[in-house]
């Protein structure tokens, strides 16, 4: 049978400890940019701003004028006192009706104050409130391109881990890991004043308890190795399950990233909207002794290659979901059992016999090919 | 330019990109060999290309001839040494669907018909806003704040009867204008008008300046009429243009192409009708996904008494927001979880049912390694289906009466042994009567109806020969059935003459080998109070059916299905039922269940 397996491109979830990565944030064509090519941002710094009165959540008040005038046709014209672009205060005249009768005068008055935006179709529209957007960088670096009204290329340096499921939007905080094995659990106890603001690591399950009471302390994030469901789609603060959902531990090779790089300053990106476009949720640690002119640059990680030999990979699902390993042999195999006798796969050879377990046990296993992702 | 003799077919899904070399083959075309990848089109790799490219390459490495040059064109025409191919057809769901907010008059009329035009496009309906909603929704405050929260990027205004309503018309169309006036340009939705054709005019006035305005036909042309189809070829003309084309690295493809791009759903849509109307069959086809589920009717008896379909009506196919991968979790928040568990014989604990679903949508292009696994995603599989069918009802084809079952989608069709996926269709689809079961093992069923657009004589020839593995026949009857008691009798007489007879009782599975390729009459005699796909109780039937995989399948629990309502006996019926279709002579073939690159029927000459 011919090694095909050299065609089998593995789903990845990148977990390096120094990779230099070019993040794209993609801004609104209307929106203003803020920095320059070679500039060094922040996480938190501002890259680009839609100006007030550009975004889309904009407070806006709709004052039916016509209706109020009971004008014929709706149009305006003949009765508004103030114009487009016209402040107004909370019960200002915006229009009168008169006639010939002192009884057919009839105002219409402002219900709340702003900046008249609109009069159309008998409608004057009143903007209550406005502030500008602005689009942050969400990692730190240097941004090597500026494309106006399209998108802005962070590059970063440092070091980077991907998870499985993330939400709640950015965090900023030192990486805090809560105890120094793998397969510890985080208990509420531990969640204490000393872990405010920090972005907490925990290997096992993010419950709702723990999660809580991370709240209550101020965390500003967290990263766990799996997600209670009944957090799904729920979480009150950004978090990032580097697995999934359930009872599963943070692989190890995931957990001892992190847990190398406790203390440092850490950025954990889970956003829901558009600008992130496409990249899973992340936990960066810029590298700050490290700069894109420097030489000695690590290569870039290329992940758009076929699985080889050595290959680091993550099971992800039963029996082994969250197993870590290395590929030992790119020879396909055919599943042995019942259920997966049709399956092709790859003989993998796991750390241990269990995802957090130190103790090397050397094990090779079949998995098929599609329940494996690299993880760097 | 004559005929193509070697096509390309690229199916670039949400999550998985197959590619199916068809060529000819002793001069008709058959399905040659296939390759499959991960889609690319996410991070890290954000471009469709790739995924195609190693599918190709696999392909190349079974045929032994090269497809692509060494910069990772495509090869066309076929050269005379061999290489390369005649055309490309590329068909894709990647994209996310459209989200689309429906804006009518009232709830009754036009909104329910507009939502049934969304039902077979590849939308997401995200909203429904109607004037009569109630006095708040007299405010335009109301509407500016529900537009904003949904934040549609298309909306789609219909309402009124030609020639009728025009001033509630109009001022929705003023409504959702003032809605994109206050936006920045690139956030404005487009808007799709549906309404009173004779408003028309004033809807170009309306939205001229302030943002995109396509128009259709009016969907309620008159109160007794629905005309869905012009509003569904509408948004998968948007799909096709805006939303695929945004998939990175597309662009590219289509060059391969030199077309555009056609929807996943439309080619399956149109693959599923052609069967009905060439060989004169009702047939369903269900493409289970893992962001989409696509449902598609063929209705091909003219003189069967159902309801014809016309070309006005889109209710033919229809797209759910469900699947078994990367929708799970819009799946779980429609389906109660209970409803999904209540076809597993092993009932896990609720959270580890969720969690394990809710991981299969994290990774939704793993399959499962375990037994509990494989039958959770099945149970989810068979709700998704009901959850459609609940919905869509069966316009078409009344009572489950199919004459042709199609099975399209991973899921399934790698499913390890047969029974499976018999299982998940007689529970899901509930049929009636006598049905013959096939499974696109080939993974090309969703390209064909697109292949047929460009080349339709090679599109009947794979159907034919290569995309389908024919299951068996079901034979299934309705009515309330009394398990142990008699349901059905039925002697089958085989084309050499040798005769058996069976009484089965109601409430069982049974499993009568019948060879692939081979046929048999059937005599079926139901019980009192049963039908057996005549539309009478208790009347006989005859059928000429063939064999397959697993034989024919007898289902004597009865329509509509009800499940034994004791815990132990509920548990203990599904494994048995399971056990049955199990034990039958069904494992997939090890070529077709391969997820890397098979080969095909034949080689090409």
């Amino acid at each position: 049978m011919p090694d095909l397996a050299a065609e089998w491109l593995l789903p990845v979830r990148r977990c390096v400890s120094h990779i230099e990565d070019v993040v794209v944030r993609h801004i609104p064509p209307s929106a203003e940019v803020l920095v320059q090519v070679d500039e060094r941002v922040s996480a938190t710094q501002p890259i680009a701003r839609l100006a007030a009165g550009r975004g889309t959540d904009r407070q806006l008040h709709v004052v039916d004028v016509a209706g109020a005038l009971e004008l014929p046709g709706r149009d305006l014209s003949p009765v508004m006192l103030k114009r487009r672009g016209d402040a107004v205060q909370a019960g200002e005249m915006l229009a009168v009706r008169s006639g010939r009768l002192p009884f057919l005068y009839r105002p219409c008055r402002a219900p709340v104050g702003g900046r008249i935006v609109a009069m159309t179709h008998g409608w004057v529209v009143i903007e209550t409130a406005n502030a500008a957007l602005d689009i942050l960088a969400m990692v730190a670096g240097q941004v090597v391109e500026v494309t106006a009204g399209r998108s802005i290329a962070i590059q970063y340096v440092g070091a980077l881990l991907e998870g499985a499921y993330g939400a709640g939007g950015l965090a900023v905080g030192t990486l805090y890991c809560s105890d120094g094995t793998a397969n510890a659990a985080l208990s509420p106890e531990h969640i204490t004043e000393a872990v405010h603001a920090t972005i907490l690591v925990t290997p096992g399950c993010a419950t709702r308890e723990i999660v809580e009471c991370a709240v209550t302390v101020g965390v500003a994030g967290i990263v766990a190795g799996s997600l209670s469901v009944d957090l799904a789609g729920a979480a009150p603060l950004p978090v990032i399950a580097t697995e999934g959902y359930g009872r599963l531990q943070m692989a190890v090779d995931r957990f001892n990233l992190l847990r190398g790089l406790s203390g440092r300053e850490a950025t954990l990106v889970a956003p829901a909207d558009d600008t992130w476009r496409g990249r899973p949720a992340t936990v960066f640690v810029a590298d700050a002794a490290h700069s894109a002119d420097e030489d000695g640059i690590p290569a870039q990680q290329r992940f758009d290659r076929p699985a080889r030999a050595g290959d680091r990979v993550c099971a992800v699902r039963a029996p082994f979901a969250g197993w870590p390993g290395q590929v030992s042999n790119t020879r396909p195999v055919a599943g042995q059992t019942p259920i997966t006798g049709g399956l092709q796969g790859l003989q993998v050879r796991f750390d241990s016999n269990a995802p957090t377990d130190p103790e090397p046990g050397a094990q090779v296993q079949w998995v098929p090919w599609l329940n494996l992702e690299r993880i760097g | 330019m004559g005929r193509p003799g070697s096509l390309l077919v690229a199916d670039i899904g949400s999550t998985m990109t197959t590619v199916a070399l068809i060529d000819r083959v002793a001069g008709q075309h058959r399905f040659v060999a296939r390759g499959e990848a991960i889609s690319t089109h996410v991070a890290p790799w954000s471009d469709v290309l790739l995924g195609v490219l190693l599918g190709v390459r696999t392909i190349e490495r079974v045929v032994g001839r090269a497809l692509v040059d060494g910069r990772g064109s495509l090869l066309r025409p076929r050269q005379a040494a061999g290489d390369g191919v005649d055309g490309c057809v590329v068909v894709s769901s990647a994209a996310t669907p459209i989200r689309v907010a429906l804006v009518g008059l009232t709830r009754d009329v036009s909104l329910p018909r507009a939502r049934q035009a969304l039902a077979a496009a590849p939308t997401r309906e995200v909203g429904c806003l109607a004037l009569d909603d109630g006095m708040l929704w007299r405010d335009p405050n109301t509407w500016l704040r529900a537009l904003r929260e949904i934040q549609p990027e298309v909306v789609v205004i219909v309402g009124g009867t030609d020639g009728g309503a025009t001033q509630p018309v109009l001022d929705l169309m003023s409504l959702i204008a003032l809605h994109n006036r206050l936006l920045p340009p690139e956030a404005r939705p487009v808007v799709c008008y549906a309404g009173n054709a004779h408003l028309a005019p004033a809807a170009a006035q309306a939205f001229a300046g302030i943002g995109e305005l396509r128009t259709a036909a009016n969907v309620s042309p008159s109160l007794a009429v629905a005309n869905c189809r012009p509003l569904t070829a509408l948004l998968d003309t948007l799909y096709r243009d805006r939303w695929l084309m945004r998939v990175p690295g597309m662009p590219r493809l289509v060059e391969w192409a030199a077309a555009p791009v056609a929807v996943a759903a439309r080619s399956f849509g149109q693959l599923i009708r052609y069967v009905g109307e060439r060989y004169r069959l009702n047939v369903i086809g269900i493409d289970m996904g893992s962001a989409r589920t696509v449902r598609a009717e063929g209705v091909g008896k003219a003189d069967s008494g159902h309801h014809r379909r016309t070309d006005n009506d889109s209710a033919s196919v229809t797209c759910a927001d469900m699947g078994v991968g990367l929708s799970v979790s819009q799946a779980l928040a429609r389906i109660p979880l209970e409803r999904v568990t209540r076809w597993l014989p092993d009932e896990p604990a609720p959270d580890i049912a969720r969690a394990t679903l809710l991981n299969k949508g994290l990774h939704p292009q793993s399959v499962s390694q375990t037994q509990a696994d494989l039958l959770l995603e099945l149970a989810l599989a068979r709700e998704i289906i009901r959850e459609m069918n609940a919905h869509q009802g069966s316009a078409g084809v009344p009572g489950g009466h199919w004459d042709l079952i199609i099975g399209a989608g991973r899921s399934l069709t790698r499913a390890p042994h047969a029974g499976y996926a018999a299982m998940v269709w007689l529970d899901a689809l509930e049929p009636v009567g006598v049905s013959k079961l096939a499974l696109d093992v080939s993974g090309v069923a969703g390209a064909l109806g697109a292949v047929a657009a460009s080349d339709p004589l090679a599109a009947v020839e794979v159907v034919e020969q290569d995309a389908f593995l024919t299951l068996g026949t079901l034979v299934s009857v309705a009515g309330p059935v009394t398990p142990g008691r008699p349901a059905l009798r039925l002697s089958l007489r085989t084309a050499d003459g040798r005769v058996s007879e069976d009484e089965i009782a109601g409430g069982v599975v049974r499993v009568i080998p019948l060879a692939p390729g081979q046929t048999a009459y059937l005599d079926l005699h139901p019980a009192r109070g049963l039908d057996v796909g005549v539309g009478q109780p208790g009347v006989s039937a005859t059928a000429d059916v063939e064999g397959g995989r697993l034989g024919i399948v007898v289902d004597t629990r009865g329509r509509p299905l009800v499940l034994p309502a004791a815990e132990a006996g509920h548990r203990r019926a599904l494994e048995g039922w399971l056990e049955t279709l199990l034990g039958g002579r069904g494992p997939m073939p090890a070529e077709t269940m391969a997820d890397h690159a098979t080969a095909g029927a034949a080689c090409p000459t």
